[in-house]
């Protein structure tokens, strides 16, 4: 394939995307090899590719976590459809049972409305999505009655139960990293995250610290996730968490935190990567301690505090 | 989770084994799993508001995108039905939504160079200003100059081909990707971004 000069001009810079196929490729760099203009043209080419960098803009530090807050307020708690789909299909019934679930659902408003008297509370009682026996909270699920007059019921129960045993007990650890994710109290979170502190060379545990670090939209639990986290900094999750971290969280605190674990464990020696995410933060971040905090780290490490 | 651009760098297996929790995920999200839910979120929801905020150069308004696009997925994602890829459904649902509001906006007009700043709106080569007062004066006011133009020449791309350069050049997105996302072809995608690169070409060349 020979290709004209104005062919090549009007095609580098698709060549420059890397979206010319091989033989198209072929044919571009043949004619670059023999043509000047053509390679000067390329030149400038590769030159506006490179200034089109100022045009890149980054979201203000804290956006992405003040969306992910928002999202998970704006969700509704419980997927119910899911659920009842999971569940339902989980039965296996085929068309033919669908009356049956009919009657089943009027029984159960049948026996709903007359519970309290078979509960012999009699008018003082009332019985509607949940109730309350002898310590728990329970959900009738499903109610069927035979001719007989027995009555099959699902019924979903959740007791209270004391668990005691020491913070690395496995069975503890579970219900600790359970309650890092699900307990809606943030004092409670916080306690539990501080308790998982000491664990985190188990990689479930560092993973719970790191979901914390990153989700958590309490920042004192947050805190106390990167705190448990610091010996670890070293470890490539955990690193690139914290990177996240510098870039996303609100909170100053915690972003200094992350800049003191990121550059801390070997000041003069920080990877391409980081020396870029720290220039990029210099021209971004508004909190000029933090600024400080970067400048320090990139001059430890030779680095330039601008880009150019 | 990783986004489209680490999954380049990914060997095969890697790349197969990334797909197979990705799906898990996404099964167990369609479920009713909220914390599979909330961690497939997390593998992509930094892109998606890099990528409305860098079109819509607006924190409200990227702000709004990612709250909206995530809305609908949560309430479809029954619907979802592995026909494409997690994220090329994600990103349909994110273009389409940038592109009703740069529509709406007339984003041409009202963007010129203005972008969100902690003490609000200012314009972008001011704000160069600021943050490299400590740069050569003559580079900085080219580097004004510069971007001055290439916002002018962004202002005036239609909303499509302004998602396609986007996607493309700052995203790294590849056209057959882009063209998935857009609803059309590689070949209609390389024909916009060679639009792009044409009048860039036009607006930038004396720069460099």
């Amino acid at each position: 394939m020979k290709l004209a000069c104005e062919q090549v001009r009007e095609t580098v810079s698709l060549m420059l995307y890397g979206e010319l196929s091989f033989t198209e490729e072929e044919a571009v760099q043949a004619h670059l090899a023999a043509c000047a203009d053509c390679r000067a043209a390329w030149s400038a080419e590769q030159r506006w590719h490179e200034e089109l960098a100022v045009a890149a803009v980054e979201p203000p530090a804290g956006l992405l976590v003040h969306c992910r807050r928002q999202l998970r307020s704006a969700l509704p708690s419980t997927p119910v459809r899911g659920r009842v789909a999971l569940w339902l299909s989980s039965l296996n019934w085929g068309l033919t049972a669908k009356p049956a679930m009919g009657l089943a659902l009027v029984a159960l408003g049948f026996f709903g409305a007359r519970w309290p008297l078979f509960n012999g509370q009699g008018d003082s009682g009332s019985f509607a999505a949940g109730a309350n026996l002898a310590g728990s909270a329970a959900h009738v699920r499903f109610v069927e009655a035979d001719p007989a007059g027995n009555v099959r019921m699902v019924v979903d129960e959740t007791r209270p139960r004391i668990v005691t045993g020491r913070a690395d007990d496995p069975e503890v650890q579970r219900w600790l990293l359970a309650a890092t994710r699900e307990a809606g109290d943030p004092g409670l979170r916080a306690e539990t995250v501080a308790l998982l502190q000491g664990g985190a060379e188990a990689l479930d545990v560092r993973r719970a610290l790191l979901a914390a670090l990153e989700g958590d939209p309490n920042a004192g639990v947050r805190l106390k996730a990167i705190e448990g986290l610091r010996r670890h900094a070293g470890e490539p999750d955990t690193r690139q968490a914290l990177m996240r971290v510098l870039n996303a969280d609100d909170n100053p605190g915690i972003r200094t935190q992350a800049i003191d674990l990121l550059t801390e464990s070997s000041p003069r020696a920080l990877d391409a990567q980081m020396v870029g995410m720290l220039q990029q933060l210099m021209r971004r971040e508004e909190n000029g301690y933090i600024r400080q905090r970067c400048e320090k780290a990139l001059r430890m490490a030779n680095a330039s505090a601008e880009i150019f | 989770m990783l986004n489209g651009e680490t999954r380049v760098a990914l060997t095969g297996q890697t790349r197969l084994a990334v797909n197979m929790d990705e799906s898990a995920l996404i099964r167990a999200a369609q479920a009713g799993d909220q914390d599979a839910f909330e961690r497939l979120v997390r593998g992509y929801d930094q892109s998606v508001l890099k990528l409305a905020y860098s079109l819509l150069r607006s924190a409200d308004d990227a702000q709004d995108i990612y709250q909206e696009a995530f809305l609908r997925v949560h309430k479809n994602l029954q619907q979802f039905r592995f026909d494409c890829s997690f994220h090329t459904w994600l990103y349909r649902i994110v273009t389409n939504l940038c592109l009703d509001l740069l529509r709406k906006r007339k984003v041409r007009k009202e963007e010129s160079s203005v972008v969100d700043t902690p003490d609000g709106p200012r314009d972008r080569a001011e704000l160069t200003g600021d943050t490299r007062a400590s740069m050569d004066p003559q580079r900085a006011l080219v580097s004004g100059h510069l971007r001055q133009r290439i916002d002018s020449v962004l202002g005036e791309l239609t909303a499509r081909e302004r998602m396609v350069f986007e996607m493309r050049h700052f995203e790294g997105m590849r056209l057959r990707a882009i063209g998935e996302v857009l609803g059309t072809s590689e070949e209609a995608a390389k024909n916009c971004l060679f639009r792009v690169t044409q009048k860039m070409r036009a607006a930038l060349g004396d720069f460099v």
